[in-house]
């Protein structure tokens, strides 16, 4: 008895194991093609793009109205509000993802202040759509957008949500 | 019954490992745990915001002058204040730190930043610790400030003298042998003048006292000495036991009652703002709403000459748009305010009438605080703005657009301010009063009503 309840147990051990690595392939896939594209989308106009070392969801995502904007079902928004609210992680691997392209990053030490602060990108209906915030601390804004995949490609679909510095 | 608590074991591990999967991907950090390594980051971004957004050429230098002046290899946590989510942070200020006479200074000075759970600076302080004990070497010192400032024991005795980040002073604190004997302020008492020097307005004038407390009672107020509009008082010094203090109060602002727009340019292309420029500004009771803004919280002689251009390239430096800018130069010689207004209407295009006008009173009254930074002496402007005139803001949009309701004219009048505030505690306590919520989902929230009006689907429309 105590020998196949043990057994159970590695086994339940291994097939998590395996299931955290392929979600987190997929999430980590699916992030950095996100991110590559914002840098030619979003960022397209900055030469160097000055970023913090890492992305994170927190004070981030203010003013969208996720009500009549983007179609969504409730279950859909009350999800993507614990993304936008709860999610407190903070992801360093944006060196390797935007590398590709001049960027700049800045650790705790860094004594530069004009620089972007990126959301997590938040991915719902299978990684085929994602809203995704960033703020200049510098300028006091602050932008959130909507994005789709059409043909396995992202496209931006709309701003959903802004602060304003004036 | 050993087989049971096996099962549940097993459970306990299982969930344990499920639960464990989000945080193993890749290499997320909780911000927990790495919150408060990067007091340096706040403390420059707080210093950089300031720097921004004040005028005063002076008060820029001295702003930079401090940041330059920071150790921040030396930032040192004092203590949480658990009831409001607050931590206080020393910073020493290094030798090379001019004060405001332009010396260098002898005694020992650290910089006290008050920092939210939410990572943002609510207070800045600079301390200034001159011991009684002429042998008492500078790492006393510092170990004393930070004992006092943690509220430990110590055996301090001397004065501490504290001013504003913009180096203006605050108050004074005398100590013997680590106990707080007295504080001292230097406080403005404002008075109404009978004389009128100009013709639309009252001359105000303000009487400046030391004011003594020992134990929260007053105990003392003495005269120091009256400042009045059109006064240099940028030049004024008040000679004190422990040396000099600066005394600011030029601009026009602070000083006296009455402000007015007494001219109005309008030179805005675009037909719908150019005519709710014009009616705002015209028209008798906005312009007594405003009137009352600026009275009520800054009390101007000077004449207020408004300007209004359209740009509608207006950006932020990173080339955002941005739905306007005001700037503002002050006539002495004439005690005249200058203000330039500047509207993107290509940004506004959609929007309502409604939100329209709330960006122009919103630039006013930017144009006629620029001229008179010690108003908002230590906040942003936009800090002050929350603080001071989104009632009054509301009222004057309600007055002008008479079916507007109260929620959607506040909801309006909270736009513009900036991250820093829409992260502070004020303004999360400012929305709660006002039954406001920040939920993306719900109809109550602040911004709802401001996105519909920004979007032009609620409110009136230009035809």
């Amino acid at each position: 008895m105590k020998k196949s309840l043990f057994a159970l147990l590695f086994i339940l051990f291994l097939s998590n194991q395996s299931y955290c690595q392929i979600f987190s392939k997929k999430i980590d896939r699916e992030t950095k093609s996100f991110l590559s594209f914002i840098r030619q989308d979003l960022f397209k106009n900055s030469d160097t793009l000055r970023i913090l070392n890492y992305s994170q969801n927190v004070n981030l995502f203010k003013h969208v109205l996720l009500l009549n904007c983007c179609d969504l079902s409730e279950g859909e928004i009350l999800n993507i509000m614990t993304s936008m609210k709860k999610d407190t992680y903070r992801y360093f691997g944006s060196k390797e993802i935007i590398s590709l392209n001049p960027v700049k990053l800045f650790g705790k030490q860094n004594n530069e202040i004009d620089i972007f602060q990126l959301s997590n990108p938040i991915f719902f209906r299978n990684y085929n759509m994602c809203i995704f915030s960033y703020e200049s601390s510098y300028h006091e804004t602050q932008y959130t957008y909507l994005f789709k995949k059409v043909s396995k490609k992202w496209q931006r679909v709309k701003q959903i949500g802004e602060v304003n510095n004036y | 019954m050993k087989t049971n608590l096996l099962a549940i074991a097993i459970l306990c591990f299982t969930q344990f490992f499920l639960n464990s999967c989000n945080k193993n991907d890749f290499d997320w950090k909780s911000a927990q745990e790495l919150s408060g390594n990067n007091v340096d980051i706040i403390i420059n971004q707080y210093l950089h915001n300031i720097y921004d957004s004040e005028l005063n050429q002076n008060y820029k230098k001295g702003i930079k002058n401090i940041r330059l002046s920071l150790d921040l290899d030396n930032v040192k946590k004092i203590r949480n204040q658990e009831s409001n989510h607050e931590s206080l942070y020393s910073v020493p200020l290094k030798k090379t730190f001019l004060s405001n006479n332009e010396t260098l200074f002898d005694n020992v000075k650290i910089v006290l930043f008050k920092i939210t759970k939410d990572n943002k600076v609510v207070d800045a302080k600079i301390v200034e610790l001159v011991s009684n004990k002429s042998s008492s070497s500078e790492l006393e010192l510092y170990s004393d400030a930070i004992k006092i400032y943690s509220l430990n024991k110590n055996r301090f005795s001397g004065s501490i003298n504290i001013s504003s980040i913009n180096n203006e002073f605050v108050s004074e604190d005398i100590y013997s042998d680590g106990k707080l004997i007295k504080s001292k302020y230097l406080v403005q008492k404002r008075k109404i003048s009978t004389t009128t020097s100009y013709s639309y307005s009252k001359m105000v004038c303000i009487d400046w006292y030391w004011e003594t407390y020992i134990g929260n009672i007053l105990v003392s107020s003495v005269y120091v000495f009256t400042s009045c509009a059109g006064n240099d008082c940028e030049q004024t010094r008040v000679n004190t036991e422990n040396g000099y203090v600066t005394v600011r109060c030029g601009g026009g602002g602070s000083n006296s009652s009455s402000p007015s727009a007494n001219s109005v340019r309008n030179k805005v292309l675009d037909s719908c703002i150019k005519n709710l420029i014009n009616s705002i500004t015209a028209n008798t009771n906005m312009q007594n709403a405003i009137t009352n803004i600026l009275v009520n919280t800054f009390a101007v002689s000077s004449r207020v000459n408004l300007s209004f251009v359209q740009n509608d390239n207006l950006v932020n430096d990173y080339g955002q748009p941005i739905n306007g800018h005001a700037s503002a130069t002050y006539n002495n010689q004439a005690n005249t305010i200058n203000v330039t207004v500047e509207i993107n209407a290509n940004k506004l295009k959609n929007s309502s009438q409604q939100y329209k006008s709330a960006v122009i009173i919103h630039e006013i009254i930017h144009g006629v605080l620029h001229t008179d930074t010690t108003t908002y002496n230590g906040m942003t402007q936009h800090a002050y703005i929350l603080a001071n005139y989104i009632d009054g803001m509301s009222t004057a949009l309600m007055d002008y657009f008479p079916t507007l309701p109260l929620q959607e004219a506040r909801s309006i009048s909270l736009d513009g301010l900036g991250t820093t505030v829409y992260n502070s505690q004020a303004f999360l306590t400012v929305i709660s009063n006002y039954g406001f919520n920040s939920n993306s989902n719900s109809s109550d929230s602040y911004f709802y009503y401001r996105v519909l009006h920004e979007a032009g689907s609620l409110g009136l429309i230009c035809n």
